[in-house]
Formats: C-alpha cells, sequence, structure tokens
C-alpha cells in the first residue's frame, strides 16, 4: 500500500502574471518512515500536441520524512516562453505535479490551466507574438486531476509486488489498471468463478 | 426470522468475499474486490437494524472504505476487543487497521469529495509472509495471535502482541488453504485446505495434532473458500466442502478423537462457509412448564455454493430454516452478531443479506458465565475463557447485568465524548504548532520551511511536520495487563450468578462498581443472609462492601477515612496459584456440637488438603506459596503455613480487615481505617507498622483501585485518581512511582530505543502499575512534533523517573530494563546531547553522582563467587562509588542497604542476578558504557579502549549482553 498519500494541495496567488512562479502548497501524510526522500516535480504542458514541449519547471528533494503529516510549499519558475509554441501560449493547458519514490512515480496531480490576456483589447484582438507580459495564468484550483499509482515502496527488491512492476509506471499518464479485477481473471485461478454447472459434488 | 437485502452495501457490483460484524455490534466490515484494487469497508450496523436510521439521512451508511490492498480481499475480520481489523487478501498481504481517533472526517484528495470517510481507520501494520494469496485471517481468543492462511499452502501465527512478529508457519497442507478456525478454549487451531484435508494443530507447540481426510476424499477443489467452524462449547469442529456419498455435507467433527460420524447434509453443492453462532443455547423455558433443565446446544449457519443458507441447532436432527436463491452467487462468508440473534451474509455477487431471528426460535442464550462454566467443566479451570469484550456485549440474564450494560454504554458515551472532545482538541492540537496556529505557519512557510542543497546541486526541503501518527500497537498491552483469571475468586454457591467477575473493568470503575453493589444489594436480591459478591481480585480492593458500611463510606467527609469492609459470604474459594495448584476454601457458619458456629478454612495444594475451624466468620483470605491467612469479623488475622500450621496466634487488628494480601512470606493488611501493614511473618519482623494512607488519599472520592505486594513486600497503591505509590519501609515515605496524568509520561517518546526483543514486555510491580499508561510517545507525538529538545528532555526526565521507581521497587528486572532503554536512549539522542548523555549515565552508573566530571565510567568487579557485578568505577576504591546489593537472607534490597562491593559472601547482587544464567557466569560490567572524552557517548562492544585507572578493557560478557543491541555496538567512533 501507498506510504504516502497527498491530503492537498493549496495553489497559492492564483491567478497571477504569466511570470511570476508558481506555488503549491502540498499537504500529505506518510504512515511509516521513509528511507529516503521523495521527488516532486512541477511539469507544465507547453502544448497538449506533444510531449515534447513539456518543460519540467523545477524538481526538488523532500525529505526526511517520519511517519506523520507533513506540508511544504514548492516554489517553481514561470515556464519558459521561448519553449512554448507560440499557438498554445493563450488558452488552457496543463500544469502537473508529480511525486516518485526510488525513481517510481506514486501520484500525479494535474491542473487545468487557462492563460488569457487580462486586457480586454488584446482578448479580443491577440497579438500574433503572443505578449507574455500582459498574460494572466488562471489555475483552475477547485479541479485538480489525481492519478495514484501502485508502486514499490520497499527497497527490497524481492519483495516486489509482481502486480506492480508489470507496466512501466514512470511514462504512463494513465491510471494503472494493473491488478488483475477478480472476475475478470484467467478461469482457474479463481474456481469461485468457473460456470455453476461445473460442480464437483453432484 | 425477518429477512432483510440492504442492497446499500455492495461494492458497486463487484464480489464482496467478506464479512465480519464487530464485537460491539455497532459496525460491520466488508472485504473484496475493488475498482482497480482490494477494497474493505466499514458500515455502519443501525441502517441495517433498524429501518428508521436506514430512512434517516443524518446517518451515515458508510463508515470508512480502504483501498490500499493492492488485490481482492478475502477475508476481514475484528479482533475480540474490536480494537483491530486484519484483513487479508489477493496481495499476499495482511492489513491491520486501527482507528485513528484523533483525525477527523476527511476526504479524499482529488475524488469529488463525496465519500467523506465518517471514521479512520489507519493500515497499523502490514504482516508479509505469505508468498500467495491470503485466504482467511483468524484472531485467537484473546486476541494473543492472528493466525493466516494462503494459497501458499502455510498457515502463519503471528504475535498479534508485536506484529509483525511470527511465532510459527505451520507447514503440511499440500494443497491451497482456503480456511482457518480456532479453538474457542484456545489448544487448537484447525486449518482446512483444498488438498482434501482437514488439519488440527496445538497452540502449545505448533505441532499438527491430526489430519483427517476421510471426509474429503471425492472432493474436487473448487471452492474458493473453505470456511470452517469450532462451535462456542469447544465440542465439534465443523468442515467447509466435505463429501458422503457423493452427496457435499459440511462434516462434524467430535473433539473427542475427532471422530467423523455426523455431517450437515442436504445442500446441493459444495459448502463454501460455516459458521457457528458464538452463543450456546438452552431450551426456551415456557411458563408453567417445569423447569426441566434441557441440555444446551450450539447453532451453526452454512452457506453453500448452491446459493442457499440453511440454520442448524445441534439438537434438532432437520435444518431450523433453509433460505433457497438468497444471492445470485455462491455464499461466500457469514458473520453472527455477538448476541447470537442476528446474521449477515455476503455472496460472491456482491450483495449482503441480514437474517435477524427471535430468542423464540433459537433458544435462551446462555449467559458467558454459564458459557465459561461449561468451559470450565469441560476443559478444566485454568482453561475458562471470558474476555472483556464478551462480557460487555453479554446477553441481558439480569437486572444486575442490565445495569452493568447500560452503566457500560454510558461509559461508552462518555468516552466517546471524551475522545470528540480529544479529537476537538487534537484538530486544535494540530491547528496550533508550537504556538503558532496553522495559519501563521501557512503564511510563512515558504520563508520558514529548510531549504538545503543536496551535494549534487538539487533543492532539498525539509518538510513540515504538522502531526505525528501513532501507528504503534502499544495499546495492546493493555490487554496482556489482565491479570490471569485463576486469581479470581468465584462464589461457591452454584444458583448465584456472579455477573460481577469482571477483573479487567473493576479496577477503572471502582467506584461505579461500589455503588452498582449497593444498588443490588437494595433492589435486586433481597435474601435475609447478606451474602455479597466475592471479591474479584485479590490483589484488588474488594468490591463486596456491606450497604451500611458503603454509605458511610460514600458521605464520609476526608477525615474519616473509611475503606471497604468486605460482607460475610456463607462460603467462597480462592485459587492462589494455578502452578502448583493451591487454592483456598472457606465455609462460614458450619454448625458444629453445641450450636457453636464455627467457619471452616479448607487449603488444597497439589491434592494435599488440610483444614482448620476459627470461631469467627472469615471475611478474606489472601494466600501465597508460603502463607495463608485470614481475616475475621472479630478483627483477627489468622497467619497459617502452607501446611497448616498456625504460624501465630491471631493478630488483633486495629480497625475491621478491608483488604488482605500475601506476597511470599508478607502478609499485607489494609484496614477499613485506612491503615497498611506489612508483616514478613517467617522472620517476625514487621516491615511496615499501621501507616496510615491519609496522606495519599487526599479527597474524599479518591479510593484505592489496585494493590499490589511486591515480592520484597513493598506495598504499592494505586489510587483511582491513576496515581500508585509505594511505601518506602526505610524512609517510611510514600513515593509516587506512576502517575497516569503525569505529562512526562505521555510526552516520552522512547519507542525508538525499545529493545527489539523484549519491547514493552519487561514484567514486574512497575509493569503491572503502569499497565494502562503504556500510551507513552502519543502525545508527545502530538505535542512536540517540532521542538525536538522539549521531547527529549521529557523522555530524559520520564526515563530518569522510571529507573528510580524500578528502583524503589526493589524490581531488579525492570530497573535493568529501564536503565538499559535510558542508555539506549542516550545513545541514540546522542550526538545531539552529549552533556545531557554524560551527566545521565554517569550518576546512574555511580549513585551517588560523583562531583568529578566524569569521562570514563568503566570497570567491572567480579565478586569471588562470580555473582556479584556491579557498577564500580575508579574511585570505587577510594569508596566513593557505591554498587547495588542485597543481603539475601532477607531477600530484599532497600536503599539503605546499598552496601560497598566487596562486602561479605551472602551479599549478592540483586540488579543482575539475570547474568549467571544467561551469560553463564559472566557480569555485567559498565565498562562498554562509555563516555568518551570527545564527548560522544556509546557502548563499546568489548574493543580495546584507552583507559585510565580502573577501566577493564574487555568484558566478553558484557560484549554479549548487548549484542541485541544494534545501536549500541557502532563503531568505536572516537578512538
Amino acid at each position: 500500500m501507498a506510504k504516502v498519500s497527498v491530503l492537498n494541495v493549496a495553489v497559492l496567488e492564483n491567478p497571477s502574471p504569466f511570470h511570476s512562479p508558481f506555488r503549491f502548497e502540498i499537504s500529505f501524510e506518510c504512515n511509516e518512515a521513509l528511507a529516503d526522500d521523495l521527488e516532486w516535480k512541477i511539469i507544465y504542458v507547453g502544448s497538449a500536441e506533444s510531449e515534447e514541449f513539456d518543460q519540467i519547471l523545477d524538481s526538488v528533494l523532500v525529505g526526511p520524512v517520519p511517519a506523520g503529516r507533513h506540508m511544504f510549499v514548492f516554489q517553481a519558475d514561470a515556464p519558459n516562453p521561448s519553449l512554448i509554441p507560440e499557438t498554445d501560449a493563450v488558452g488552457v493547458t496543463v500544469v502537473l505535479i508529480t511525486c516518485t519514490y526510488h525513481g517510481q512515480e506514486f501520484i500525479r496531480v494535474g491542473y487545468y490551466v487557462n492563460n488569457e490576456y487580462l486586457n480586454p483589447e488584446l482578448r479580443e484582438n491577440p497579438p500574433l507574438k503572443p505578449d507574455f507580459s500582459q498574460l494572466q495564468r488562471n489555475i483552475l484550483a477547485s479541479n485538480p486531476r489525481v492519478t495514484r499509482f501502485h508502486i514499490n515502496w520497499d527497497n527490497n527488491a524481492d519483495r516486489l509486488e509482481a502486480i506492480e512492476n508489470q507496466d512501466p509506471v514512470l511514462s504512463c499518464g494513465l491510471p494503472l489498471n494493473c491488478t488483475p479485477v477478480k472476475g475478470l481473471g484467467l478461469p482457474g485461478c479463481i474456481p469461485g468463478l468457473l460456470p455453476e454447472n461445473s460442480m464437483d459434488c453432484i | 426470522m425477518k429477512l432483510l437485502k440492504p442492497t446499500w452495501v455492495n461494492h458497486n457490483g463487484k464480489p464482496i468475499f467478506s464479512v465480519d460484524i464487530h464485537p460491539d455490534g455497532t459496525k460491520f466490515a466488508t472485504g473484496g474486490q475493488g475498482q482497480d484494487s482490494g477494497k474493505v469497508v466499514i458500515w455502519n450496523m443501525s441502517p441495517v437494524l433498524q429501518e428508521d436510521d436506514e430512512k434517516d439521512e443524518n446517518i451515515p451508511k458508510m463508515l470508512c472504505q480502504m483501498d490500499n490492498h493492492l488485490a481482492c480481499v478475502n477475508c476481514v475480520r475484528w479482533s475480540n476487543s474490536g480494537m483491530y481489523l486484519a484483513s487479508g487478501g489477493d496481495d499476499k498481504l495482511i492489513m491491520v487497521w486501527k482507528r485513528a481517533t484523533y483525525i477527523g472526517p476527511s476526504t479524499v484528495f482529488g475524488s469529488s469529495g463525496k465519500l467523506a470517510n465518517v471514521e479512520q481507520w489507519r493500515c497499523v501494520s502490514i504482516l508479509r509472509s505469505h508468498s500467495g494469496d491470503v485466504m482467511d485471517v483468524a484472531w485467537s481468543p484473546h486476541d494473543a495471535w492472528l493466525a493466516s492462511c494462503s494459497v501458499d499452502n502455510t498457515v502463519v501465527i503471528w504475535n498479534a502482541v508485536k506484529f509483525p512478529e511470527i511465532l510459527a508457519t505451520l507447514r503440511g497442507h499440500s494443497g491451497l488453504v482456503k480456511g482457518l478456525t480456532w479453538d474457542p478454549v484456545g489448544k487448537y487451531i484447525a486449518s482446512q485446505a483444498d488438498d482434501r484435508s482437514l488439519k488440527v494443530w496445538r497452540t502449545l507447540d505448533w505441532q499438527l495434532e491430526t489430519s483427517i481426510t476421510k471426509p474429503f476424499d471425492e472432493c474436487g477443489g473448487t471452492t474458493h473458500v473453505l470456511r470452517l467452524s469450532w462451535s462456542p462449547d469447544g465440542h465439534y469442529l465443523v468442515s467447509a466442502h466435505a463429501m458422503n456419498n457423493s452427496g457435499p455435507t459440511a462434516q462434524i467433527i467430535e473433539r473427542e478423537g475427532w471422530k467423523t460420524n455426523m455431517d450437515f447434509v442436504g445442500h446441493r453443492k459444495a459448502v463454501t462457509v460455516v459458521k457457528f453462532n458464538p452463543k450456546i443455547f438452552k431450551k426456551k423455558q415456557k411458563n408453567g412448564s417445569s423447569a426441566k433443565p434441557s441440555c444446551p446446544y450450539c447453532c451453526c449457519a452454512v452457506g453453500s455454493k448452491d446459493r442457499s443458507l440453511s440454520v442448524w441447532l445441534t439438537c434438532l436432527k432437520r435444518p431450523l430454516v433453509v433460505i433457497h436463491e438468497l444471492f445470485d452467487k455462491s455464499i461466500m462468508d457469514i458473520s453472527w452478531t455477538l448476541n447470537g440473534l442476528g446474521i449477515l451474509v455476503c455472496s460472491m455477487d456482491g450483495s449482503v443479506a441480514f437474517l435477524d431471528f427471535s430468542q423464540d426460535e433459537l433458544g435462551d442464550p446462555l449467559s458467558e458465565e454459564e458459557k465459561s462454566r461449561i468451559h470450565q467443566s469441560t476443559y478444566g479451570k485454568s482453561l475458562a475463557i471470558m474476555t472483556e469484550a464478551q462480557l460487555s456485549t453479554a446477553v441481558i440474564e439480569n437486572p444486575e447485568m442490565l445495569k452493568y450494560q447500560r452503566r457500560q454504554q454510558q461509559q461508552q458515551l462518555d468516552q466517546k465524548s471524551a475522545t470528540a472532545r480529544e479529537m476537538g482538541s487534537a484538530s486544535s492540537v494540530t491547528g496550533v504548532v508550537n504556538g503558532e496556529s496553522l495559519e501563521d505557519i501557512r503564511k510563512n512557510l515558504l520563508k520558514k520551511q529548510v531549504e538545503t542543497r543536496t551535494a549534487d546541486g538539487r533543492r532539498r526541503i525539509t518538510p513540515l511536520c504538522i502531526a505525528q501518527l501513532d501507528t504503534g500497537l502499544k495499546e495492546q498491552n493493555l490487554v496482556k495487563d489482565l491479570r490471569p483469571r485463576d486469581l479470581l475468586e468465584s462464589s461457591s454457591d452454584s444458583d448465584e450468578k456472579v455477573p460481577l467477575a469482571k477483573p479487567s473493568s473493576l479496577s477503572k470503575r471502582k467506584l461505579e462498581l461500589e455503588v452498582e453493589t449497593v444498588e443490588k444489594k437494595k433492589k435486586g436480591r433481597p435474601r435475609k443472609d447478606s451474602r455479597l459478591l466475592p471479591m474479584s481480585l485479590s490483589v484488588q480492593s474488594p468490591a463486596a462492601l456491606t450497604a451500611e458500611k458503603e454509605a458511610m463510606c460514600l458521605t464520609a467527609p476526608a477525615l474519616a477515612l473509611k475503606l471497604p469492609i468486605p460482607g460475610p459470604q456463607r462460603a467462597f474459594t480462592l485459587q492462589v496459584s494455578s502452578d502448583p495448584s493451591m487454592y483456598i476454601e472457606v465455609e462460614n457458619e458450619v454448625t458444629a456440637v453445641g450450636g457453636v458456629k464455627l467457619s471452616r478454612l479448607k487449603c488444597n495444594r497439589e491434592g494435599k488438603e488440610w483444614e482448620t475451624v476459627l470461631t469467627s466468620r472469615i471475611l478474606t483470605a489472601a494466600g501465597s506459596c508460603d502463607v495463608v491467612c485470614v481475616a475475621c469479623e472479630k478483627r483477627t488475622l489468622s497467619v497459617f503455613s502452607t501446611c497448616g500450621r498456625r504460624l501465630l496466634p491471631p493478630i488483633l487488628l486495629p480497625s475491621p480487615i478491608s483488604t488482605l494480601h500475601c506476597t511470599g512470606s508478607y502478609v499485607m493488611a489494609l484496614t477499613a481505617a485506612a491503615t497498611l501493614s506489612v508483616w514478613d511473618v517467617h522472620r517476625q519482623v514487621v516491615v511496615v507498622k499501621e501507616e496510615s494512607l491519609h496522606s495519599i488519599l487526599a479527597g474524599s472520592d479518591m479510593t484505592v483501585s489496585q494493590i499490589l505486594l511486591t515480592q520484597h513486600g513493598i506495598p504499592v497503591m494505586n489510587l483511582s485518581d491513576g496515581k500508585a505509590y509505594c511505601f518506602n519501609p526505610s524512609l517510611s515515605t510514600w513515593n509516587l512511582v506512576s502517575d497516569k496524568q503525569d505529562s512526562l509520561a505521555q510526552c516520552a517518546d522512547f519507542r525508538s530505543s525499545l529493545p527489539s526483543q523484549d519491547a514493552m514486555l519487561c514484567s514486574g510491580p512497575l509493569a503491572i502499575i503502569q499497565g494502562r499508561t503504556s500510551n507513552s510517545g502519543r502525545q508527545a507525538a502530538r505535542l512536540f512534533s517540532v521542538p525536538h529538545v522539549v521531547q527529549q528532555e521529557t523522555t530524559l526526565a520520564y526515563l530518569e523517573n522510571q529507573v528510580a521507581a524500578a528502583l524503589t521497587l526493589q524490581s531488579s528486572h525492570e530497573y535493568r530494563h529501564w536503565l538499559l532503554l535510558y542508555a539506549r536512549y542516550l545513545v541514540n539522542e546522542g550526538s545531539a546531547e552529549e552533556g545531557v548523555a554524560k551527566r545521565a549515565i554517569a550518576s546512574h552508573w555511580a549513585k551517588p553522582p560523583l562531583p568529578a566530571p566524569l569521562h570514563r565510567v568503566s570497570g567491572t568487579a567480579r565478586h569471588p563467587e562470580g555473582q556479584v557485578a556491579c557498577p564500580n568505577l575508579p574511585q570505587k576504591q577510594q569508596g566513593q562509588g557505591y554498587t547495588l546489593t542485597a543481603n539475601d537472607a532477607q531477600g530484599c534490597l532497600s536503599p539503605g542497604q546499598y552496601a560497598v562491593e566487596g562486602n561479605t559472601g551472602r551479599q549478592c547482587a540483586v540488579l543482575h542476578q539475570y547474568q549467571p544464567s544467561s551469560l553463564g557466569g559472566r557480569a555485567l560490567c559498565p565498562g562498554p558504557i562509555l563516555a568518551s572524552e570527545e564527548g560522544s557517548s556509546f557502548l563499546s562492544p568489548g574493543s580495546p579502549c584507552r583507559a585510565g585507572a580502573g577501566v577493564l578493557p574487555f568484558c566478553p560478557g558484557a560484549s554479549k549482553m548487548f549484542l541485541g543491541l544494534p545501536s549500541l555496538t557502532r563503531p568505536h567512533g572516537g578512538h
């Protein structure tokens, strides 16, 4: 089971100008002291089209983490405008907060971000080349999308749960349905699900 | 019988594999498949029981759900105490859950917010050992063990007091083990597997008792579970899926010789689950009919793959009821309510059914006393089983019981409100860290949080801890602290029920109990003779009082201290010890010749019996391995040897006896006038002479809740306000040795320093007194989460107190335990607090503290006989170092008797008595505890050290001793 669960992420200073740093206040709970640090990342999705425009705004190590509830503020600089496709600068995109332990991502919190001009004139007639200094960033804080992944929390390799490892956890952004769902399992493994007429005892 | 299918109990259509009702009947758990994980859900019971509650939207139906299991949950089981829930699943894990009381309702971050968990259940232990799906788990009676079975063909026995310790792995099955059941008297555990066998294992040595295969020869392994069950009277074990003449049955296996002559027949497909009703029943007595004592019988529910459920009474040849097509798929689990009248059944189709029986249908349930009497008569006294949990929910038998239950409920209410208050305060605790409100902290968090750079230049943030969690299982020690049952006295009068033989709850509820007794006396049983309840525990102050005296006692002003007096009973027995078996029987008013009424005292010691008569009615008796003493109505106290020799002419007590107690050759008498005396009757000396309890019993509402006499003759009083005092005969003072409200005890957190082996299991007078305060560190975690220094200080102070208390109680074992713990704590924290470490270690090994700055504490001395091993110091040669020795002739040790090491051969070190046996005559030497000049303290595992005069550089005994303490055997850093 997950040793760390995120209790809350508060988006600070929202909305804010495009160039001001991101600030998230993250509260999490750990039910067993962690041997190593957690690594948190903020990823700014530059374009919905391709992952190549994703910018890792910052990554921090958080530790030591004893059992208990903890909180910290994760601050990261605004994305580099030059890496954002001009057509995607204005409009809705996504910022992701991920956390990994031993290189395995176990939670991903996604927020929709809306970048728009404050000035109504600019809003009506956006310049061809986006003027980032005039953009306001609004994070849809009320609607986080949380995805959790099962990972191996122990160092001990022989305790690896096969079911935890059969999917490449890191690169996958979708919830992993990696646990076999009973009822869909292979016949034979779950004898109780065999057709009723295959009874042995009549 | 009423049948209900609460549709709201579901796992969103996914199969439910297990169901279990909480012992208090207020909730139940289900386990099964979740969305993409295993799922455990805790549900509210009242909407199942009452339609009004079901309709009331303010009453929550789901209390908590846990998605932590990675794969389907096959079994959920509450501990008998109700404190823990164990769940086992296909992820090969067993999780043990405990309710977190101090965290209020919460939602899961990112979820839609609708499914708030009303109760917070937190996983406190994950048990990993099985290499395959866990199919069933079972708590032993008394919650001492937890058993789990798996498709890896094994059964694992876990130490439920100290998870995740494994006590035994039972190998022998050659197929998937799919069901477990404990013998209700705790002698066996049975498992059923796909290998067509049912195996019974002994709990004594965890070896196979028998393997039963014949009824299973024809079976094929096609059931998901094989949940077998043992009858509450212990006579029968009933298997799941068995075959008889090609028909599916549930095989009945008799405990006597494991005979398999009977079975439950009728199901059309394999039996998946059998569950006995926890109650034993007797025929309902009809008005007017002759009260013929009918044979008690058991009730058993059988669920099958044929989707039907049958309920059987062992006194009937046919089932009481059969319900066909209760579900769409196989029945997976059954759970009875503790009162034996309700039953929850779950199915693979993902639904649950509730059956409600009436007493007319099942019969009159026997009370727990009667049940335990059956156990006693069948299996002997010492095996009788009765837990507090059972008592508290026992079926109401008489007005007393009802009162007790009401009071229990009231108490629970109080507890609840207390918890609620606690929760309130706790949330404010979480809201205030170190004097700052959470809001303030949040405002400045960015500025305040510690950010460093790692070696490779990365940012590293130290998170702010806003609350710590209690993940320990220490509270279980409470359960362990229940004193052995063989101390219980029982009334020999068979027609009188003894509803109040509740040792564990007694001390807690002393006052109420007394009041209750009075009420009972007045209303419950108007009897001629003033026969009252027997004393429940010889170490506790008597629960039995006369109404008059009690009234006086209750109204008595503080200046006239009156302790309760036991009322005379016609007869009673008192078991002194079970090994060797020794008990005392008292019979008052045996009519003798000439109309003179005599009282008879009988003592039976391992079959050898003696008896004598006394002229006055015996009020109370006590015994030890050395003496038997009785206190009579005429204020006399008579002392006999265990062979029946009168050791003294009757002692005249200054006032009537309240409590009498014996340990070894020490006799302690507490009189109604609150004076305490302790005599050593063998050596004929007074240890404590008519000492008044006035100084400690300040305030009229205080009572003595527990009395203890240590083997060194030191009396210890536990008071109702949670404080405990021992009388120090040398100083003639009452010393405070324990205080439940002591904030130090609450704040100290030394869990990290607990040794792995004997963690919190150190037994002795101190442990008995402080049993209830073992939650140390919990509050600390909450209050002092940030200022570590404060916690360190409180912990140090607490450990100092403990060491001193153990010393005063002359409890060598505990002294060692706490001193080692202290040392370990100092070493663990040592790097930060060098000065403190040095001071404390040094002064403890050298009492009194030495004036000169001490850099080395070292050296050892072995007594000529290899017995004495004491901390002594270089200074000792000048006669300044003291060792802790005891005069063995007295067998006791008091502060005044510290002797300088090297006295006569009659001295032996109590402190280190354990050494000759465990270490082959090696002596404990303080050598390995060093405070080096560099300041860091550590224990050397025997490596040579630079040292001055008097230092013994190598002590193999010591190094061996400390081997179990990894933290202490660090490499020699400073040298």
